[in-house]
């Protein structure tokens, strides 16, 4: 649901090497404490970006025993290639989307070529987006008709691999 | 679009029962331990992730259930189980740098990828959640990972 927007202005430009975070429970990581692709969802991904706070930051407030922190390059996404699927074609990208309580949120966005037009992908309807939100008036579609295991798969294994633990859960699956 | 599949009704190959202490009978100690890890999964909460993640549901469990009792009677072991964000249970098999991930989504369908971190090759495949499904599945496990 759309919530009180924060003070501070969202600031939309991810540079390639930027790390972007993403709180892995125990139970989602190997043994050698990489994450694997189950860790992982689309569409709306969220994560935390770099730029505004640490991979620490972003396990805060919750178990250290049972949580750690996996990272990936926001060329890894990748934002500005388009990934071809048969003959389906998406688009992903990272959107900062800080909420009050969170200043570095961001989501990974997925977006499909459907009929010459870009159609974002997500479950949410245009009241569920904040004022500011960039795509708060895409057109837009939900994920049971526009994306595809075959693809949502693929690119989680993709993300998975691209991934290094950065922050380790104190046990880690035996 | 991929061709849905909505099968949610799971025939069990092997019959199970519980122990008094809620082990499941008539498996193999480590089928029986898959299949404890994998009931675990139920008590999930929405957003078990942190995030938002929702709860596998009961057919996406009894799905894995049966795929886990399966293999494990056609002796092609699981390395791993667990839920997936995207909602539902997933199941690993590795051998060396290949890999088989089964989804089990909470809708009743099921996706596989086959993938190979050497070469970077990635094939999927949808699942049919049934006795004749996973023996399909089982065999393009073996061949893949073992080259039977």
């Amino acid at each position: 649901m759309a919530s009180k927007p924060p003070t501070r202005n969202p600031n939309q430009s991810f540079p390639d090497s930027e790390h972007l975070f993403r709180r892995v429970r125990q139970e989602n990581l190997k043994r050698d404490g990489k994450p694997t692709l189950f860790a992982f969802e689309l569409p709306d991904m969220s994560v935390n970006r770099e730029r505004f706070g640490t991979a620490e930051e972003a396990r805060s407030g919750f178990d250290q025993q049972q949580w750690g922190v996996a990272a990936f390059l926001v060329m890894d996404i990748p934002p500005r290639v388009a990934w071809t699927h048969l003959a389906q074609v998406y688009n992903l990208l990272p959107r900062h989307i800080p909420t009050n309580s969170n200043f570095a949120h961001t989501e990974v966005r997925v977006r499909r070529w459907v009929e010459n037009e870009l159609v974002l992908i997500t479950h949410r309807t245009t009241a569920d987006f904040d004022d500011g939100d960039p795509d708060r008036n895409a057109q837009s579609g939900l994920p049971g008709a526009l994306l595809d295991p075959d693809f949502h798969m693929r690119w989680r294994k993709h993300i998975a691999k691209a991934s290094t633990a950065v922050v380790l859960p104190m046990e880690l699956p035996g | 679009m991929k061709a849905t599949e909505t099968s949610t009704s799971i025939p069990v190959t092997t019959s199970v029962g519980t122990s008094a202490n809620g082990a499941p009978q008539g498996l193999t100690p480590l089928a029986a331990q898959f299949v404890l890890k994998l009931d675990s999964y139920a008590s999930l909460p929405f957003g078990w992730n942190s995030y938002q993640a929702p709860a596998p549901s009961a057919v996406a469990i009894r799905n894995a259930k049966a795929l886990v009792i399966s293999t494990i009677a056609d002796s092609v072991v699981p390395e791993r189980v667990e839920p997936s964000a995207m909602g539902g249970v997933g199941i690993t098999f590795a051998n060396d740098h290949r890999e088989a991930v089964i989804e089990f989504y909470n809708d009743g369908t099921a996706h596989a990828l086959l993938s190979d971190d050497a070469s970077g090759e990635m094939q999927t495949q949808p699942v049919s959640p049934t006795p004749d499904g996973y023996v399909r599945l089982i065999n393009s496990v073996r061949k893949y990972l073992h080259g039977e």
